[in-house]
Parts: structure tokens; sequence; C-alpha cells
């Protein structure tokens, strides 16, 4: 297994966000993670990726305990991630932003800068580099965001919705880029609403709702499990449309 | 034909050169007042070059940052009156002094952002300036410490005629210009710029922010240090208002954004255009007006933040580029490769 | 044990002062997100008004003269909220924006006043002026207690207005979640000039309240902005009931310094409680809700 997360559980301010949440992910594996609103599904991420320290429970990754580092020395150990919001780097050119992503990896600034070249051109950026990061529409700074992401060589990229508010042709470039990287060895774990790029992508399926692991399985099995189906359409809004 | 970047007859190489050369002429065709003007120029420019590492690059807006320019003036002095000691190694406990007070600031302050970390940085300003207030015994106290006459002496960092300054102030504004360079090209700039920018992105892409703001902090304290020191040696003069005033501290940040935070020629810029203007509004104005300097300068500052935040370097940029491809050697505009990074001109 | 008590009865008085001070600072602050670092100058604005209405209509009382003077302050700062500040939250905003448009108001506004009024020390003297009263043996200086008193008055004042009107809620709601008030058809706009107007005003009662006791020069304004700046971070920037409670303690505080240890030791003392604060605390005593999503 290359992480596991072990009973995790987290409050604030009084509200539970997650209670004894438990899963594995095997190396190469994508894995997906869904649930309505406020599951708790970012904030797990938050928790792995160290933002947030868990009140109990612990998070490993290749073997190590990783529970309560911080964002930098998480993302060291080889675990990137994105943000539901894009976070880039507004005065930054996006061939800049990337190649800081890379610079925690080399120490050349040339040497960065030709990597990013590459990932852009991977992530499909490569036409105007030198674009200010903060000019960008909404979809090429998600792009960018996966790109800062990937500049990390991580062994595991945690996607935080990244289909969302896309429509059906970007949401397929999209799903093929994430086989990409799949391809290229990366495991991949990803939070999503969208069911569509849940059912082609993931391999296996967890389910949150209201702070607690309620389902682990197929992306199949996982649709036909009457306990997720009501915990969506139970809770009277949410993402019923999607199902 | 295109010279290429390294080369001679590029003027973006040739112009700096020459007007190094017209400045150091300067000495000998110009008279003391306006040596005077320049050497303030070029230490004002330090500063706020200085200034510049942490508060243009790394976002991290220190406005309290005359605490290591008081320290770099008061070590010296303190230890020339006790114990004789000549400034150029008092100036080095300075810096040293400087460097620690920057690692302590920088554990307090630097858990804070935005406005609360500006304001904490004034705060301990004034904590500062009161604790030397107090400390009569060590510093002088309100009546300030005189660095003790030596005449012209090399050796004790003083001299009768404004020259050796001049040329003093021109090294260090020529090595604060030369950190700025380096750090904007290099790796630990590009990560400062990103947690300046957006420190949990930063964070999140691997960046130690705590541990690039300290190291960087490090160096504007001991290059801001620095200003310190050549002032009381050109001044013989310092009191804690003069040393960590709350005026002085926000000038030194305010040139800065005047000119262009962030940029390599910004800070130089910003003291080049307003140190002279300071001059001439209360040359002329300030006997019958008071404070009229003062305004005018709260005048640009407004019209700069509020119109041209990025600064009155982005005036001129356009400008420089045009005389650079006018100048021979400098032909149309350099292709831009992909390592072109440096925004300025 | 006297002396003690005498130290604590000034303290607090001052530090009544230094609340309502700083409530202005934290309104903003809690509000429109920005630290007014021309607040200062705004109590020193409040101040030279007072004593231009107390000069111009032959020795008028500053508290009865605040009737001109509030209104003028609210007007001044709904002014530069229109100048300074919303062109830059308009525009491309960062913090260096920001800081330093109110740091360029506060070198503005202290030069206006040194080229209007000079660097002289102006007051203004009033029927009570010096005159102090003898309660349970302990010295209560007059001025003090009535500027205590009217700064007392007011933030409860301030504090019913904010809860019990429309528009209070309104600035309440817009501290709290600026877009969900948007929703609600609350024009952020009209919210913060009057959240600017209401702040400016309220640095301007401080203002009237200390000038039967106290001096004013043009950069009288940086010792008090300093401390209102103390009060309100360790009260917790825009938490009202926290600046007032605040303000008494750093009064205290810097009572119990001056007195006990020497003259500028109050000032340091209250600053060093901050730094103390900064390090363990630094969202503050009592600082808003801050709710971090799941």
């Amino acid at each position: 297994m290359l992480m596991q997360v072990e009973e995790v559980s987290v409050s604030f301010g009084g509200v539970q966000a997650l209670k004894g949440v438990s899963f594995a992910a095997p190396e190469g594996e994508i894995l997906g993670i869904i649930g309505p609103n406020g599951a708790g599904k970012t904030t797990l991420f938050n928790i792995i990726n160290g933002v947030y320290e868990p009140d109990e429970g612990d998070v490993f990754f290749a073997g190590e305990r990783i529970t309560g580092k911080k964002p930098y020395q998480v993302s060291k150990k080889g675990i990137a991630r994105t943000f539901q919001v894009a976070q880039p780097f507004r005065d930054m050119s996006i061939l800049e932003n990337v190649a800081t992503a890379a610079l925690s990896r080399v120490d050349h600034v040339d040497e960065a800068f030709r990597e990013a070249f590459d990932v852009i051109s991977f992530c499909e950026l490569s036409d105007k580099p030198h674009e200010r990061a903060g000019n960008l529409p909404t979809i090429s700074q998600r792009r960018l965001e996966l790109a800062k992401a990937l500049a990390l060589k991580p062994k595991v990229i945690l996607l935080d919705e990244i289909m969302a508010g896309l429509n059906i042709n970007e949401c397929s470039q999209a799903i093929d880029l994430v086989r990409k990287i799949k391809s290229d060895g990366v495991t991949v774990i990803m939070v999503e609403h969208v069911m569509q790029a849940v059912m082609s992508l993931c391999e296996r399926v967890i389910v949150l709702n209201q702070g607690r692991l309620i389902a682990q399985d197929t992306p199949s099995a996982i649709a036909n499990d009457p306990v997720v189906v009501e915990a969506y359409l139970g809770k009277g809004g949410g993402n019923a449309e999607n199902l | 034909m295109l010279m290429g970047k390294g080369s001679i007859a590029n003027p973006r190489v040739y112009l700096p050169i020459l007007i190094l050369a017209l400045l150091l002429l300067l000495p000998f065709v110009a008279d003391p007042y306006y040596l005077n003007l320049f050497i303030l120029i070029f230490l004002y420019a330090a500063l706020a070059g200085s200034w510049n590492l942490i508060g243009g690059y790394g976002g991290q807006m220190s406005l309290g940052h005359a605490v290591y320019f008081g320290i770099g003036a008061y070590i010296p002095t303190i230890l020339a009156i006790r114990f004789g000691l000549t400034p150029w190694l008092g100036m080095v406990a300075g810096i040293g002094c400087s460097w620690l007070i920057s690692i302590i600031m920088g554990a307090i302050c630097f858990r804070l952002r935005g406005h609360y970390f500006a304001i904490s940085t004034i705060i301990l300003l004034e904590v500062m300036r009161l604790v030397f207030l107090r400390e009569v015994r060590l510093t002088g106290g309100g009546v300030g410490l005189s660095v003790p006459y030596k005449g012209n002496s090399l050796l004790f960092f003083q001299f009768l005629d404004k020259t050796p300054y001049f040329l003093i102030a021109l090294v260090i504004l020529i090595l604060v210009i030369h950190a700025n360079y380096r750090l904007s090209r290099s790796k630990t700039g590009y990560q400062l710029r990103a947690v300046g920018q957006n420190q949990e992105a930063a964070e999140v892409i691997g960046i130690d922010s705590a541990s690039i703001k300290r190291k960087v902090l490090g160096l504007s304290a001991i290059l801001t240090s620095l200003c310190g020191t050549f002032w009381v040696q050109y001044m013989y003069f310092i009191d804690p208002d003069i040393a960590f005033g709350l005026s002085f501290s926000t000038e030194i940040a305010l040139i800065a954004i005047i000119g262009g935070m962030g940029t390599v020629w910004g800070p130089v810029l910003g003291a080049f255009i307003l140190r002279p203007v300071v001059e001439i509004t209360s040359a002329t104005l300030g006997g019958t007006y008071a404070g009229i300097h003062l305004i005018v300068y709260a005048l640009i500052l407004l019209a700069v933040v509020i119109f041209k935040p990025e600064g009155l370097i982005g005036l001129f940029n356009p400008v420089f580029s045009r005389i650079i491809q006018i100048l021979p050697g400098g032909g149309s505009a350099d292709p831009a490769t992909y390592l072109e990074s440096d925004r300025s001109s | 044990m006297q002396d003690l008590f005498q130290t604590i009865v000034n303290g607090l008085l001052m530090g009544g002062i230094y609340s309502i001070a700083s409530i202005g600072l934290t309104i903003i602050f809690g509000t429109i997100k920005i630290v007014n670092f021309a607040h200062g100058e705004f109590i020193m604005v409040g101040m030279y008004f007072t004593y231009l209405t107390w000069s111009l209509f032959g020795g008028l009382d500053p508290f009865i003269g605040m009737a001109f003077t509030l209104p003028a302050m609210f007007i001044f700062g709904a002014a530069c909220y229109l100048f300074v500040i919303e062109p830059i939250l308009m525009g491309k905003k960062n913090d260096a924006s920001l800081i330093f448009a109110t740091v360029g108001l506060s070198l503005f506004l202290q030069n206006v006043a040194l080229l209007l009024f000079t660097a002289n020390y102006r007051s203004v003297k009033t029927v009570y002026t010096g005159k102090a009263l003898e309660i349970i043996g302990i010295s209560v200086s007059v001025p003090r207690l009535l500027a205590f008193l009217v700064a007392l008055v007011l933030s409860v004042l301030l504090t019913l207005f904010l809860q019990r009107t429309f528009i209070g809620k309104a600035i309440r709601a817009s501290a709290q979640d600026r877009q969900v008030a948007m929703l609600m058809g609350i024009n952020p706009r009209k919210v913060f000039v009057l959240t600017m107007g209401i702040g400016a005003m309220m640095a301007g009662v401080a203002g009237a309240v200390v000038m039967p006791f106290l001096y004013v020069f043009p950069s009288v304004g940086i010792s008090f902005g300093l401390l209102s700046f103390v009060v309100a971070i360790v009260g917790g920037l825009g938490n009202l009931k926290g600046a007032f409670f605040c303000g008494l303690i750093i009064g205290v505080t810097e009572a119990l310094g001056t007195h006990y240890i020497t003259a500028d030791s109050g000032l340091l003392l209250a600053f060093l409680l901050l730094v103390v604060v900064l390090i363990f605390r630094p969202e503050g005593l009592c600082p808003q809700i801050v709710r971090k999503g799941g």
C-alpha cells in the first residue's frame, strides 16, 4: 500500500468534520472519493496534505508516518495536491509558476525552466507560456494548477474536483489527461462530483458522508449501493442528477 | 545585427558601465552640495533596495525595517566610544547583531500575515526606540551619541572631504543592486516570490516558507545595517528618533514602492526621483510652508498606489526599452527566450 | 495600597479613552477588512476639529462641540473611503497597496495639519480643566472622568446601533460574510462608506473628549495610533467588546508601568504585552470567530 489513512478524526469548533476514516491506496491505482457536499472530502485532503492535523488517527505514506507533517514536508515526500479553487501565483507567468514548483526538486533555475516547459506542453498550456497567471481564464488556471503539481514529479497526486464546471469536451480532455498521468506511474486520488469522470477513471471508489466512510468498492458496485444512494438522495439536495 | 546578451557592445551592458563612469567623475566636477545630494540618493536607494529583498520580492510589508538601520548605527558608535574600536569592525558587530535581531523579529512577526505583520513590525520598532531611549547609560538616551571625532582617518571611517563618502555609498548601493539582481534570478528568489503571493500554495509545492523568509530577511537586515553604519559615520550623530523613527522606517519602504517593488531598479528609481523632489520642495517652499515636501511625497505615494501600483518603473520601462533600441548595438528587441524572467528594464 | 488604587483608577480612565480610540479601527477592519494606518491621524483631525469649534465659537465646550465635530468627522471618513480606499479596493488589490494608501493618507494628514496649524501645541480650556474630585480618598480628574463617561456612553450607543438598527445589522452582516450580505440585497459600497464614516466619527469622539486635558499637535496621532493598534489587536481585530475591555487592560497596564517603573515604561509595557499576545495568541485575546470549512 502506497498510502494508508487510519482512523482519522478531526473536528473544528465543535463540528465533527471527519470520524474514524480509514482507507488504503495501492501504488498505481486511480482512487475516487465521492460524497455529498460537506461530507469532509476536502478536509480529508487537507489532512493528508498537512494543512490540518487530525485529532486522532494517522496517515502513512510508503510505510512512513506523515501525520502532522507540514505541507512542504509532505510535498517533498512525493505527494502533490491541487486545490478546488485554483491557487496560481498571480503575478508570475505560467512558465514561472511551474518552474517554481520544479525548483523544489532541482537546484538550477535553467533546468527548472526546461522541465517546466515540458510539463506545460503535457498539460497543453504551451501557446502562451509568459502570460500572467492572474489573467488566465479559470480553465487554464486549473491546468496550471495541475502542471504545478506534476512538476513535482510526485508519486501520488491528490486532485480536488478538477472536473467541476467543465463542459463535455473539456471533461473528456481532462479524463484523458488523468489517464496520461496514471500511465506515467503516478497514483491518483481524486475527489469528484462529476460521476461520468468517476465511472470512467476510477478503479475503486470510497464514499464519505457526514465525515464517515460509508462505502468502499468498485464504481459500479457503489452506484448500486443503497446506502450510497440514500446518502445523496436522502439529504434532499445534492447531486442526484449526477448519479 | 543583434549583439549577444553578455557582450560589451550590448547597450544593456555598456550603458550601466557608462553611467557608473559618469558618476565616478562627479566628485571631480561637482561641489559639496551636489555630492551630498548624491550621497543621500545612494543611501536611500540602498536602504530601499535592501528593504525590497524581503518587502518587494517577498511581499512582506515590513514597516519597522529601521530597526536594523538603528542597530547598524548604534553598535559601532557604542563600541567606538567605549572601546575605541574602529567602525569597520564595529560595522561587522552591527551586522551580526542586526542579523540576530532579524531572526528574533522574524520568529515573532512572520507568524502573522498582511496587515498584522506590518503592525507587528511597527510595534517592535517602537519598542526598540523606547528601549534605546531608556537605557541612557548604554545609549545616551534621548540626547543621542556622537561619533568620537578623528578628523581625516580611513581607519576610523571618517573623512573631511565628501568624496570618500560618495565612493563608499556608491559601493554599498552597487552591492545592494547586485543582491537584488542575484535574488531575482535565483531559486530562492522564485520561491520567495511564490511565498509572497500565495503562501499556502507555495507550501503545497514544497517550499519551506518560514525558512525562505528568514533567510531573505537576514540578508535584508545585514544590508540595512550596513547603511546604518554609513549614516552614523557620515552624520557623526545618532539618537533614538533618527535611528528608529517611524516616518523614516516607512519612508524606506515608500521609496521602493513608489519606484516599483519587486524589481531590481525600482527602488533606485524611487530614490533618484524622490530625494531630489524632497530637497527641492523643502529648499524652495519649506521655509514658508512647513511640511509641504512631505505633502508632495504623500500625494505622489497616493497617486502611485491608486493609479500605478506596479510603481513608476512601469512608466519608465517603455522609455528605457526605446532608448536601448536606438543605441548602437541594441537593434530590435531581444528575443524572448524562455529564460527571460526579469520584469524590469 | 491607596497608591495602587489611584494608579488603577487613572489607568481605567485612560483605558476607556483608548477603548473608544480603537473602536473605530476595529469596526473598519471588521467590515472593510483593511487596517487604517491613518487612524491615529483621524483622532488628531478630531482633536483639531474640536479645537476649531472651541476657538471659533468662543470657548464652546468640546462635549457640546461634538454636535459639529462628529458630523464633520463622519463626512471626513466617508470622503477618505471614496477618494482613497475605494479606488484601490476596486483595482488591483494587494497588501501593499492598501497598507500604503492609508500610510500615504497618514503622511498627508499629518503634514496638512502642520501646514495649517504649525507645530505649536494647542489645547482647549474648559470650566473643569485641571479640576479633580475626591472619591474615597482617590483623586479623580474631572476632565478624564467626563471623557471616560462620554466614551462609555457612546460605546454603548454604538453597540446598540449595530445590534438594533437595520444599518447596524447590515454592517455586522457584511463583516461576517460579505457575499451573503450582498445576496441579501445589502449594498456593500453603502456599508463601507457608512462604516468608514462611523469609524472616523468614533475617532472624532476620542479626539473631542481628550482635548480638555491633552495637547494637540500634528504628530499626536502617532502614539495614539500605535496604542489603538495595540488595543485593537490584543482585543482581536473586529471584535468590539474585545476592543473595549482590552482598552481598559492596556490603560491599566500603562498606568502601572508609568507609576511603578519609569515615565516611558508605561508605553513600553503595553507594547510588550502586545508582543507576548502576538507570540502566544496571534488572533488576539477575543478574536472574531473564524470558521474553518470542511
